[in-house]
């Protein structure tokens, strides 16, 4: 369970000061695919950052499990991530160098897993995500769908907790961000994995079970849907 | 999939970057190698000639030589020469004697002086030690106790002497005897050398020893004895010691040095030769200069792959890690690579040496030969392709380190 | 003090009177020095540091412009040195020919401290010196002329030399001998004077060359023979062998 209370967070661009956050309360129970939505600079970039814990908040906390993770220092937090957290990017953000297998294994490799585990994992997640027969592609190599699906693959394989996508769907088609929701929806009924997702895409809302709104850096609207 | 697998593939990402950085450092690495190279050719070089022409490796003379040696006392020599020689060469180590008589002199030809450095000298012995076959390029050896002697080539040039027609060459030399009075005296000369050391092929006159010691009144006496060791036993300093110690109080009045005592201008430069160490390290930052270029744009390109790492849960150290191995495995490409054609260059033209003209002639006291020589020292070789490596990597580390400082969520943030 | 040497050599000095300027002391020492022959046997002794070496020659000279020494002893028996004018030939058994020198090989060791130059200059002070008397003085206990001499002539041996000469015999007491920085190089002292005839000859001296530091050389004359008969050939390079 992440039990998010009284978040506030402020950026200082310049002589600006953007307030982001202006006081979050939100709990997000296990298992749930949940959306955050709202227009660009409603702080939901900076809300999956601060639970992805890849950012300091100002004031208020973020328990994860009843773990305070805003409070742990910047290596505890890696660590952190390494095991809990999946993150799904935009632009997908795979390692240019590495191919589809590896790069999903490579999340394996952090956990210090044997190599013959790796390889059935990561050989077995391809699959799930439809990538059968690509898994020595580089990333220059695949569609934009095929590299997101890479990504999903690179989160999901490591069994976190929780998985954080920011705009998964933003750089592709419609109907390959279709496929993409598609296949987080599927992960997420077939692992319980908690899948947390911020857009600004009428059609991405439409899948999420739960939609979080926000608007100026509070919560505007929290519905679940069936 | 490992760190140093991805590191790996980093290199290739920016292959023309990559090679320039390897390439900077292969140089840094070859010229250091070539310059090791050089100063150990010079070295080896002079330190053959030096042991060979002035002093051997072990050198023995009167006590009291070295203290006068301004004054030229020609009667501070070695008396009973034959006995102390059986002496010094009864040690099984000892490998080659030389005994020699040392004359400064003077030949006055068509109203010109010209100065000479004389030795009487055992011919059977001297052929070996100082590898006569090697410098005698004309006529022979003269017979012993005779009144003949071999001199420089370019001393016999300036004198008009050549030996091709069948009138004797003779040449008179003013010098002084052991009781320090004048002598001159005639030889007729037989044969030519030509030594590598310049300086000596216009100086040198080789007699037979026992003339030399009736003429200077020398019987039985020498100027210095010279030995050669075997070093796999003992090396000279060793060598200089244990003869100081075990035959030191029969001959109290020997001085005994190893040429390395002996010779403070071969001791200094071989000091000397660690300022090369100064110059070696110069050298490695300035061909890491490039690599600490290129590891410091690849964090900036590469500032949203930090991020997503991060992310992904790697701890800045890890990070670090990530381009210091790639830098690390250009150096050591690079290193590899420079050593190599170092190497190469010595064996094809270290042996050979590159001629260095007339340039050496006007260095008297330089026992370096009129080629320079490149000598590979395998111990050089290594130290150098270490120390190349280790500074290449040092110096990418200070850069490398600025990824561990990144925060993901900046780094995420950059285009 | 070549000077000195050849005077010792090759002839005595004639004890006169009542010279006033330092050319006509200078000119009267070397009128007294013609003479027609002189043979006369001696030794050599240097001391130095590292001990003393003594040598024995005989010497003969005809005039001031011939001179042969040949030694005697046994270390350097056969060894002779013949000048003939202005130039000096060295001979040796051990060598088939005789070496000539001239110029700055001049200033070479001979012996001790006395170098080939010291034994090879003529009696043309005058020529080569402007001679000024500049006090008279006692000097080893003897009442002197003190003449300084100053070189006219670039190629002079030395460029001041201070002379004290005895005032009653004209025989050279003390000599000092400087370079034209004004360093002393030599120094001679005259210890004994031999009568020969109506002659005077020195025929003990030390002589000291001071860039040599602690040393001297000793020239001792014991037979002295005025106007002996020399056959021509003695003074020719042929003869020497």
């Amino acid at each position: 369970m992440i039990a998010i209370e009284k978040v506030t967070k402020t950026y200082v661009s310049g002589d600006v000061e953007v307030k982001a956050l202006r006081g979050v309360d939100l709990t997000i129970q296990d298992g749930e695919f949940i959306s955050i939505a709202g227009p660009s600079g409603s702080g939901k970039t900076t809300l999956l950052n601060l639970i992805g814990c890849i950012d300091t908040l100002d004031s208020g906390k973020i328990l994860i499990d009843g773990n305070p993770v805003y409070d742990l220092d910047k290596d505890a937090k890696a660590l952190f991530r390494r095991e809990t957290l999946g993150f799904i990017f935009q632009s997908y953000n795979l390692i240019p160098v590495l191919t589809a297998f590896e790069n999903v294994a490579f999340a394996l490799n952090l956990l210090d897993m044997d190599d013959k585990e790796i390889r059935e994992r990561t050989m077995a997640i391809l699959a799930e995500v439809g990538l059968q027969g690509m898994e020595d592609r580089r990333p220059n190599k695949l569609s934009g769908g095929q590299q997101q699906r890479v990504a999903i693959a690179r989160a999901l394989v490591k069994n976190p907790k929780i998985i954080l996508a920011d705009e998964p769907t933003a750089n592709l088609d419609s109907h390959t961000g279709e496929d993409i929701l598609k296949l987080m929806r599927e992960m997420n009924e077939k692992h319980g994995t908690t899948f947390i997702f911020s857009t600004h895409d009428r059609m991405v809302m439409d899948y999420a079970k739960r939609l979080v709104s926000l608007h100026d850096g509070l919560i505007q609207n929290d519905e679940t849907r069936s | 999939m490992k760190l140093s697998h991805i590191a790996l593939r980093n290199i290739m990402r920016n292959r023309r970057r990559s090679i320039l950085s390897g390439s900077a450092i292969a140089v840094a690495t070859m010229s250091i190698v070539l310059l090791f190279g050089m100063m150990e050719g010079m070295l080896d070089d002079m330190a053959r000639n030096e042991q060979r022409y002035e002093t051997g490796m072990v050198h023995i003379l009167n006590a009291e030589f070295d203290k006068y040696a301004r004054l030229n006392p020609v009667h501070l020599y070695i008396k009973n020469a034959e006995e102390t020689v059986k002496a010094f060469e009864s040690y099984p180590w000892v490998t080659a004697v030389s005994e020699r008589i040392n004359f400064a002199g003077r030949i006055y030809q068509d109203n010109r002086e010209y100065n000479v450095f004389g030795k009487g000298v055992d011919f059977s012995r001297e052929k070996d030690f100082e590898k006569l076959d090697e410098v005698l390029v004309a006529g022979r050896l003269p017979d012993p106790g005779s009144r003949e002697a071999v001199i420089g080539v370019k001393l016999a040039a300036e004198l008009g002497i050549d030996l091709t027609d069948s009138e004797p060459d003779k040449i008179t030399i003013l010098t002084m005897k052991s009781n320090r009075t004048s002598k001159h005296f005639t030889v007729e000369v037989v044969g030519l050398l030509a030594y590598p050391v310049s300086s000596l092929n216009s100086v040198t006159l080789l007699m037979p020893l026992a003339t030399a010691q009736d003429f200077l009144l020398m019987k039985d006496g020498l100027s210095e004895i010279l030995l050669m060791v075997d070093e796999e036993q003992y090396n000279a300093n060793r060598a200089a010691a244990l003869l100081r110690d075990e035959l030191g109080s029969r001959y109290p009045d020997l001085k005994i040095e190893s040429w390395l005592e002996t010779n403070l201008i071969f001791s200094m430069m071989n000091m000397a030769a660690n300022i090369y160490n100064v110059f070696a390290l110069f050298f490695f930052v300035l061909g890491s200069s490039v690599i600490i270029n290129t590891t410091i744009m690849v964090i900036y390109e590469r500032m949203q792959e930090i991020g997503t790492l991060g992310a992904m849960g790697m701890r800045g150290k890890e990070l670090t890690r990530l381009f210091f191995l790639e830098a690390f495995f250009i150096s050591l490409i690079g290193a590899l690579i420079g050593t190599l054609i170092g190497i190469v260059i010595i064996l094809a033209i270290g042996k050979s040496g590159i001629p260095l003209g007339s340039m050496m002639e006007d260095l008297e006291g330089f026992s370096m030969s009129n080629y320079l020589y490149l000598g590979l020292s395998i111990k050089n070789t290594v130290v150098v392709f270490i120390y190349s490596v280790a500074i290449a990597s040092l110096s990418t580390f200070i850069p490398s380190r600025r990824a561990s400082k990144i925060e993901p969520v900046e780094a995420l943030r950059a285009i | 003090m070549k000077k000195i040497i050849t005077l010792l050599l090759f002839t005595g000095l004639l004890a006169s009177a009542g010279a006033i300027t330092g050319s006509e002391i200078i000119e009267k020492s070397d009128e007294l020095q013609s003479f027609d022959t002189q043979k006369s046997s001696g030794s050599m002794i240097s001391h130095d540091r590292f001990g003393d070496i003594t040598s024995s020659f005989i010497s003969w000279s005809r005039g001031d412009r011939e001179f042969l020494l040949e030694f005697t002893n046994a270390e350097e028996a056969g060894q002779k040195v013949l000048r003939v004018n202005d130039t000096m030939y060295l001979y040796d058994p051990d060598a088939e020919e005789t070496i000539r020198l001239s110029g700055s090989a001049l200033k070479d060791t001979l012996f001790g401290d006395i170098s080939y130059e010291d034994v090879s200059e003529g009696n043309d002070t005058l020529d080569t010196y402007n001679a000024e008397l500049v006090g008279e003085e006692l000097k080893k206990g003897k009442q002197c002329y003190k003449v300084e001499l100053t070189a006219k002539k670039r190629n002079a041996p030395y460029y001041r030399q201070l002379l004290w000469i005895d005032k009653s015999t004209f025989v050279l007491v003390f000599g000092e001998y400087y370079s034209k920085r004004d360093v002393l190089l030599k120094n001679i002292e005259v210890l004994g004077v031999k009568e020969v005839g109506d002659k005077f000859v020195l025929s003990h001296l030390i002589l000291r060359d001071l860039i040599k530091g602690d040393s001297h050389t000793e020239m001792k004359l014991d037979d002295i023979e005025l106007n002996p008969v020399l056959e021509d050939r003695l003074f020719t390079e042929e003869a020497l062998f």
